[in-house]
């Protein structure tokens, strides 16, 4: 062989390697750009993940095209120190129940486990037989944040399935995904943040319009009781005077029967006799007698219920000073407010009552009244005509209950729970404020009592207001206070 | 964690075994607790086995006889044919786990039954190593290799050695804790806490003379193009081999630049080749490789040059820490397999394969053995059988 020759085929043989090497390169390149766009993908469905439900959707839909699994699903390790499945890509994996033995711990612990025979595995021997023949190989991946610790299993039906080329990219991942977890947790903070700040603000707007209706109530309450004053004082003399008339009309048809038995024996031709006669038949004398009691019963009849109401009018708004707790009777409550919403009802609806004749409770009465006609008015604001609504009361050991029902329109179950919301309403414009369930929640927490609702959308509707009897901490205002 | 490396030639198994046990434990600063033990035939394997009882038991070990020396980064050792070379791992994190099992006419089987007690061993049964390390009895790794992916697939990287004696007549060892044995693999999985890469390669370049077998057995051509093959590869080799006599004889260290290739793809235009390495002239005229063939497969007679097997390992080396990205400083060390073959024909400039190692992983602790016949991936990824190739093991933080 030739010197040159030599030459030549040395410089030859080491370009050969070199092209093996470079060959080798591109591939370990083209594997890392793979990875690196397998990165890249995930970190952006991490980043548009809420939640971490969402975080297992997104990144086992991006990552199943750099890591063919079969299925995934995540686990999440308990207080116990037990891990469940929490999210699965098949329902066969989801629910199940782990044990955290020696790999799994290993997996929590930040490492990736890469399982080619799943048989072999005490974690896995546990589970049942139809998760075991649909996975037979896995990569465990933990996902950690400060708040979670969980791992995300990629399985395979066929034993040895997954790669060391793949385990890397996850091993990559890893880091930059926990990052990423951090990251939208604190975005969630940050919002759970200004959650708070806006409850903190609603809360106080709520209070602020509680001020404003009771406000309203007092203006309205003081404005009832100088009414109330001003008709109170001619019904009162209008009411005496009836009563002084009655007497006095006695008196007058006493005097006139003597005089009618005194005519009876005058001789028929005294002058003037026929005349009188006249006088009495044109005016009908005998009728007038029998009505003018009528009338005057019925007058009487009238001012009394001119002054009942006015006097619930006052019993319901007890206009000025703050209210005390005393012991009441919810049914003489009821009564006065059914005597106020007696129009509303008369109209639509058959009132029918069935008290039980509880015993007094401790309560701020005039409050329990603004609940019991709220109560009532949405009743009959729910029966479009010719309904029923029932008012009962009862009494369950220590506490009594007072229910409205009505057999109107009902409430629909997706609004069932917004019925107490301020501000919640499906009246019209202008009808309704959507205060009055808000309000009356508040005040029956005040009472450490609680509303049920039950309702039947077509069928109507039943609350159930339960109130104590005995307020625990005995009668006052602050132990009272401690509900909002 | 660390990775340190000692070596003996002194006389005596067990004080060799002491002397370089003594001088791991130090460097180390206390025992491994994986421990790879490589050593020429001049130590019985059975005394080395006996001397491995004063290691505590929770140090695992495998090793295997190579061929007439070890390299560490301290250099080329070999005295008389005597040479005792160790690499120690701590790695309190990582799993490992060492199996073995008897060859015993079913070498599939065998490796199975090694790579399952290995897996069992390392206290993580199911997982995925990250590295099967594999030292067999040369002459039927391809069956072994099987029995590897019988288990955890194609797609895990297995690298090796088979056992090397120091005159090819079949003194080759096997070593784990279990014992010692010539017709055996061991094997061991890793499933470090640190990072390891590795690179399994060889030069060569094809000539123009090829052909095509036309009947072999295993690893013996019969012929090829209808002709003896002993004549055909004498005949392609020119004077190589004129001192052979006609009835045949052993050529492995003629033969190692002129080695037979057969095409296992292509690298854009250009075609690779894996390598066979002719060890024999039979007396009824046919050749005996180190790796098998079949009737039908086409034959090329390759030629490499003494210098490029010099460079060669150095470059293996690099080439795995590039693969495996590691930076210079985190590189903590390496296991090397050099053909023995390739290392019979550089033996004068073994020190300038040292000093390539040295230079490729920054003088960080090495072993490296010579081996009859060398395992890894080639370049489609799955673990194969070759001859006169070179790895690297690179262990990175
Ligand atoms: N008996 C009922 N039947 C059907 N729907 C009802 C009944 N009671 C309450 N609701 C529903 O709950 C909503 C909230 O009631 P709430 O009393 O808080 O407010 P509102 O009656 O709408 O307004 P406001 O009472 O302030 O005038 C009502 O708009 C209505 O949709
Ligand atoms: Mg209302």
């Amino acid at each position: 062989m030739a010197a040159s020759d030599a030459t030549r085929e040395i410089s030859l043989e080491e370009l050969r390697e070199t092209m093996v090497d470079l060959e080798q390169a591109r591939r370990h390149e083209r594997q890392l750009r793979f990875e690196s766009e397998g990165l890249l993908e995930g970190l952006q469905a991490l980043t548009e993940a809420r939640d971490t439900g969402q975080v297992f959707d997104k990144l086992s839909r991006v990552l199943r095209r750099f890591v063919p699994f079969e299925d995934a699903f995540m686990l999440l390790a308990g207080a116990s120190g037990e891990l469940r499945t929490v999210r699965a890509t098949a329902p066969v994996f989801e629910g199940l129940h782990w044990r955290a033995g020696k790999m799994l711990q290993r997996v929590l612990d930040g490492q990736i486990v890469c399982v080619f025979d799943l048989a072999e595995v005490p974690e896995w021997q546990d589970q049942p037989a139809a998760v075991r023949n649909r996975a037979r190989s896995a990569i465990h991946a933990p996902l950690r944040s400060e708040t979670l610790n969980a791992v995300l299993v990629f399985v395979h039906a066929q034993p040895a399935f997954f790669t060391a080329d793949q385990v890397r990219l996850l091993e990559r991942f890893a880091p930059l995904g926990n990052q990423a977890l951090i990251s939208i947790e604190y975005r969630q903070q940050l919002e759970e943040r200004a959650r708070e700040l806006r409850a903190a603000n609603d809360a106080l707007e709520t209070s602020h319009l509680q001020l404003l209706q009771s406000e309203k109530m007092a203006s309205i309450g003081q404005l009832a009781a100088g009414v109330a004053h001003e008709i109170n004082n001619p019904v009162g003399f209008v009411l005496s005077n009836l009563g002084s008339l009655a007497h006095y009309l006695d008196d007058f048809l006493e005097v006139l029967s003597a005089y009618e038995r005194l005519e009876a024996e005058l001789p028929p031709s005294l002058p003037g006799l026929s005349a009188l006669r006249a006088l009495k038949a044109r005016v009908d004398l005998g009728y007038l007698r029998r009505d003018v009691l009528l009338l005057l019963q019925e007058s009487h009849d009238g001012c009394t219920r001119v002054r009942d109401i006015v006097q619930d009018l006052k019993d319901f708004s007890r206009a000025g000073g703050a209210e005390v707790w005393q012991a009441a009777n919810v049914e003489a409550g009821l009564d006065s407010t059914l005597n106020i919403t007696a129009n509303e009802l008369k109209y639509k609806a058959e009132l029918v009552k069935e008290f039980a004749g509880v015993p007094d409770i401790e309560c701020l009465p005039s409050q329990l009244n603004q609940v019991f006609l709220n109560l009532i008015v949405n009743a009959a604001q729910a029966i479009e005509q010719g309904g029923k609504v029932w008012v009962r009361t009862g009494r369950e050991g220590d506490a009594i209950w007072v229910e409205v029902a009505d057999d109107g329109r009902g409430i629909p179950a997706e609004n069932l729970g917004r019925i107490f919301d301020p501000f919640f309403t499906t009246k019209p414009v202008g009808q309704g404020t959507g205060l009055g369930l808000a309000l009356s929640y508040g005040i029956v927490r005040k009472h450490n009592g609680r509303i049920e609702v039950d309702s039947k959308p077509g069928c109507g509707s039943r609350f159930r207001v339960w109130l104590p009897i005995r307020q625990v901490a005995a009668g006052t205002e602050e132990t009272h206070r401690r509900d909002p | 964690m660390n990775i340190a490396t000692s070596w003996s030639t002194a006389t005596g198994t067990r004080a060799a075994f002491d002397q370089a046990m003594t001088r791991l434990h130090d460097r180390m600063g206390g025992y491994p607790g994986y421990l790879l033990v490589y050593f020429t035939e001049s130590y019985p394997a059975e005394e080395l086995h006996a001397a491995l009882a004063m290691l505590p038991p929770s140090v695992k070990v495998q090793g295997c006889s190579s061929c007439l020396g070890v390299m560490t980064e301290e250099g080329m050792h070999a005295e008389d044919g005597r040479a005792l070379g160790l690499l120690g791992i701590r790695d309190e994190l990582g799993a490992y786990g060492v199996g073995a099992a008897a060859l015993a006419g079913d070498p599939r089987a065998a490796a199975r039954a090694a790579l399952e007690a290995a897996l069992a061993d390392s206290g993580r049964p199911g997982e995925l190593p990250d590295i099967v390390w594999l030292n067999a009895a040369p002459g039927h790794e391809e069956a072994v290799l099987q029995g590897v992916c019988d288990v955890v697939g194609r797609n895990v990287p297995v690298l090796g050695g088979s056992a090397g004696d120091n005159h090819v007549a079949g003194a080759w060892r096997l070593l784990t804790r279990q014992g010692a044995a010539g017709d055996a693999v061991v094997v061991s999985v890793m499933m470090p806490a640190l990072h390891v890469s590795s690179s399994f390669q060889s030069g060569y370049l094809p000539t123009t003379s090829s052909g095509i077998v036309t009947s072999a057995t295993g690893r013996i051509v019969h012929a090829i193009d209808g002709r003896p093959a002993a004549a055909v590869y004498r005949e392609w080799t020119g004077s190589l081999l004129d001192g052979v006599p006609a009835a045949g004889g052993n050529v492995l260290s003629l033969t190692t630049l002129a080695p037979l290739g057969r095409m296992l793809g292509t690298l854009g235009e250009v075609p690779f080749y894996t390598l066979s390495h002719p060890d024999a002239l039979l007396a009824d005229g046919s050749l005996s490789l180190f790796a098998e063939v079949a009737a039908g497969e086409q034959l090329v007679l390759m030629t490499g040059s003494k210098e490029r097997l010099v460079a060669r390992a150095g470059r293996v080396a690099r080439s795995a820490i590039d693969l495996g990205g590691f930076a210079a400083e985190a590189i903590l060390g390496a296991v090397v397999v050099y053909c023995a073959g390739c290392m019979l024909t550089v033996q004068d400039r073994l020190p300038d394969v040292v000093a390539e190692l040295n230079n490729a992983l920054g003088g960080k602790p090495f072993i490296g053995i010579f081996t009859f016949g060398e395992q890894g991936c080639m370049l489609d990824g799955h673990p194969s059988h070759g001859n006169l190739m070179i790895s690297a093991m690179v262990f990175s933080e």
